[in-house]
């Protein structure tokens, strides 16, 4: 429909001299740019709790607020842009849609960021209800227009997974050979004997997941704009809090799942090795798309009056959900990368780090999923990180290995790279252990004066997000640079 | 620093264990790519390797999975009060404090009934080194049930552990443990 409607609206990205490289190379830039100024967002947080610099309350919580939600949905844009680069290999995918959908997700940004810098708006990134409405400290506008934000990045992200869907039936004859299951079920086969590529198979899940936690989404923020117009409608607050983490909690997580596609791109450029297809493909992604949705509950183990089954249920899918990511995908990568003639550059160090990332952060967010072990860890600085293991330490280095095989990589780093890309891994390290080791003496989550040993260890963070900021400039100077002395074509060869 | 024991030495280890193991085994396949082979030639062992893991792996799962069974703590796997009924007691939370009693005793199996009156809140226990020892969430509309025997007499932290609104660091108080009658 969407396309019928551009169709008739005659307008066509490459007369208006948007080609899918250039539409790529800009929403990389903004998601980049945006990721940088979210991220001294977050050095200034931690500066802040390590009494370094004054923040009053309300202003720490507003820029919780806008750090967590600009960080998700500029994640969200720059893994979604990365993966769309590759999928044109194999899809007919229309660049006026991805336009659309970057255009979406970044009004999206610019209205939270207005309701977050001008109105104040703090309830955090999950604006849990009901606290949007009661003790709030920011105006009524705010409120109904972070929810509108909200409203734009989910859609979005639904019409980059809406094209990528028509585009696999297109291509594929239907969702389930985009998963591949034609190599389990005979009758599936195509003719040609075409089978789906990993990348395929992975966009698959996402876009089908992704259309999912899109609805629920769009469900939950109509709630609360009903809310938000009338103090009278009706909120059941436990149904709403499931709501709000299946939303939450996929999104962020399927972030990984797009990464995912991009690695089975691109590692078997700097590898010089094949990625194929087979049916453990098949099965590890579909059991992916059926459990990865369910693990939400996770974020209420701690809410005993949930039902006993959905917590348990929450535990069991995490626990499966993890399989086909360790077994498959990750094991499959080193598997590439084990003897082969690897050309160590910018992008193929971030990719192979991302991948140390995800395993790492997986690791404590499946202790932090173990329920018994849940009461200990949840909502303690345990829970940041994790989730910035596999976020900043995962996907952003995928981003970033994207963005450094997009600008064009055809000689080894210099001793400038090397150095930005150590004091990088130095700074990112030393920060997450920080948090680790936080969680683990208990300290809680978003507070803006925390209990000892907090300040502390957000003293220590700090120097170490100035090492990492430091770092990252070089990474992003060195990219630019080689991208303005590439030929205009990426890649490593 | 909080001394780390019971469940957050279990955890702290596990995790030190798991990320030395992954970290070592990365350097490994890292190091590798200078003395590259044909793919063919590794990869038959890689994929017996996979099948190994795959085993090992999910085996594991099912047997973590399995354990936390019997040691949710939930009120359905609590084991009822040994002696006598547990000791019901009512809290509220709201914007930004508890409604709780400020003395409890040692020894005695605790059933917390919590809620809150606005929004989401946590109520976290500390004991009296620091160490977080329970939590369960405020929830309004709802009441959590969390059964807690206090193990040892001394002064005890209620600290909300959900962002509840602009005063939500300054949500904790000072609970009392006096000594369980009979103990000496």
């Amino acid at each position: 429909m969407l396309a019928r409607q551009l169709e008739r609206t005659e307008f066509h990205a490459e007369d208006a001299g948007l080609s899918p490289r250039r539409v790529v190379g800009i929403g990389l830039v903004i998601g980049l740019i945006t990721i940088y100024g979210l991220a001294m967002v977050g050095g200034i947080m931690k500066a802040a709790q390590g009494n370094l610099l004054h923040l009053a309350p309300e202003t720490f919580y507003a820029l919780l607020t806008l750090h967590g939600a600009g960080m998700i949905a500029t994640v969200v844009l720059l893994t979604g842009v990365a993966h769309w680069y590759f999928l044109r290999e194999h899809l007919t995918l229309r660049v006026e849609v991805l336009l659309f959908a970057v255009a979406a997700i970044v009004w999206g940004l610019l209205a939270a960021a207005v309701a977050v810098l001008v109105g104040g708006f703090a309830p955090g990134w999950t604006f849990l209800y009901p606290l949007p409405f009661v003790g709030a400290t920011w105006p009524a506008w705010a409120t109904g227009l972070f929810f509108f934000g909200v409203l734009f990045v989910g859609i979005g992200f639904a019409i980059y997974c809406l094209d990528i869907l028509a585009g696999i039936v297109r291509e594929y004859g239907s969702l389930l050979n985009g998963l591949a299951l034609d190599t389990l079920i005979p009758r599936l086969r195509r003719a040609d004997g075409k089978v789906a590529p990993p990348t395929v198979i992975a966009a698959t899940m996402v876009a089908i997941d992704g259309i999912l936690t899109v609805s629920a989404g769009t469900i939950l923020v109509i709630a609360l704009l009903g809310r938000w117009a009338s103090p009278n409608f009706p909120i059941d607050p436990l149904w709403i809090k499931n709501l709000t983490y299946f939303f939450g909690h996929t999104i962020a997580n399927l972030t990984i799942y797009v990464s995912a596609g991009v690695i089975y791109a691109v590692l078997p450029h700097y590898t010089q090795r094949p990625w194929h297809t087979n049916k453990i493909y098949a099965i590890s992604w579909t059991t992916s798309l059926i459990f990865v949705p369910w693990a939400w509950p996770h974020h209420l183990y701690m809410d005993f009056v949930q039902a006993p089954w959905l917590q348990l249920f929450g535990e069991g899918s995490t626990y499966i959900a993890s399989i086909p990511a360790t077994v498959v995908t990750i094991f499959g990568a080193l598997l590439l990368v084990y003897r082969s003639p690897m050309r160590w550059r910018i992008g193929s160090t971030m990719f192979v780090a991302g991948l140390l990332g995800w395993l790492i952060g997986g690791a404590a967010a499946m202790l932090d999923a173990t329920i018994p072990f849940n009461d200990v860890l949840h909502n303690t600085l345990w829970v940041p990180a994790h989730f910035h293991t596999y976020l900043l330490g995962g996907v952003f280095l995928f981003v970033l290995g994207f963005a450094s095989h997009f600008a064009g990589e055809r000689a080894a780093p210099g001793r400038f790279a090397k150095t930005a890309e150590w004091l990088f891994f130095v700074g990112l390290g030393g920060f997450l252990l920080t948090f680790y080791a936080g969680g683990i003496e208990g300290v809680p989550r978003r507070e803006a004066v925390q209990p000892a040993p907090g300040p502390f260890l957000a003293d220590i963070a700090t120097g170490f997000v100035v090492i990492l900021l430091v770092g990252l400039t070089g990474v992003l100077l060195e990219t630019l640079w080689r991208a303005r002395h590439s030929a205009g074509q990426g890649g490593e060869a | 620093m909080v001394p780390l024991e019971g469940k957050q030495l279990v955890i702290f280890v596990l995790w030190v264990a798991l990320t030395a193991i992954v970290i070592g085994v990365f350097w490994w396949v890292m190091r590798s790519t200078r003395r590259p082979d044909a793919y063919d030639a590794v990869s038959k062992g890689g994929y017996r390797l996979r099948k190994s893991w795959a085993w090992f792996y999910g085996t594991l799962l099912i047997a973590a999975f399995a354990a936390t069974l019997w040691t949710v703590p939930y009120a359905w796997a609590q084991p009822a009060a040994a002696k006598r009924p547990a000791m019901v007691v009512t809290v509220r939370a709201r914007q930004f404090s508890f409604s709780m009693p400020s003395r409890l005793p040692a020894g005695r199996q605790i059933e917390f009934r919590v809620t809150s009156d606005d929004v989401n809140h946590g109520f976290g226990i500390y004991s009296p080194q620091g160490v977080l020892v329970a939590q369960v969430q405020a929830m309004p509309d709802y009441t959590n049930v969390m059964y807690f025997t206090f193990s040892a007499p001394g002064t005890y932290t209620i600290r909300c552990l959900e962002f509840c609104g602009v005063g939500h660091s300054d949500m904790h108080q000072t609970l009392t443990v006096y000594p369980a009658k009979g103990s000496v």
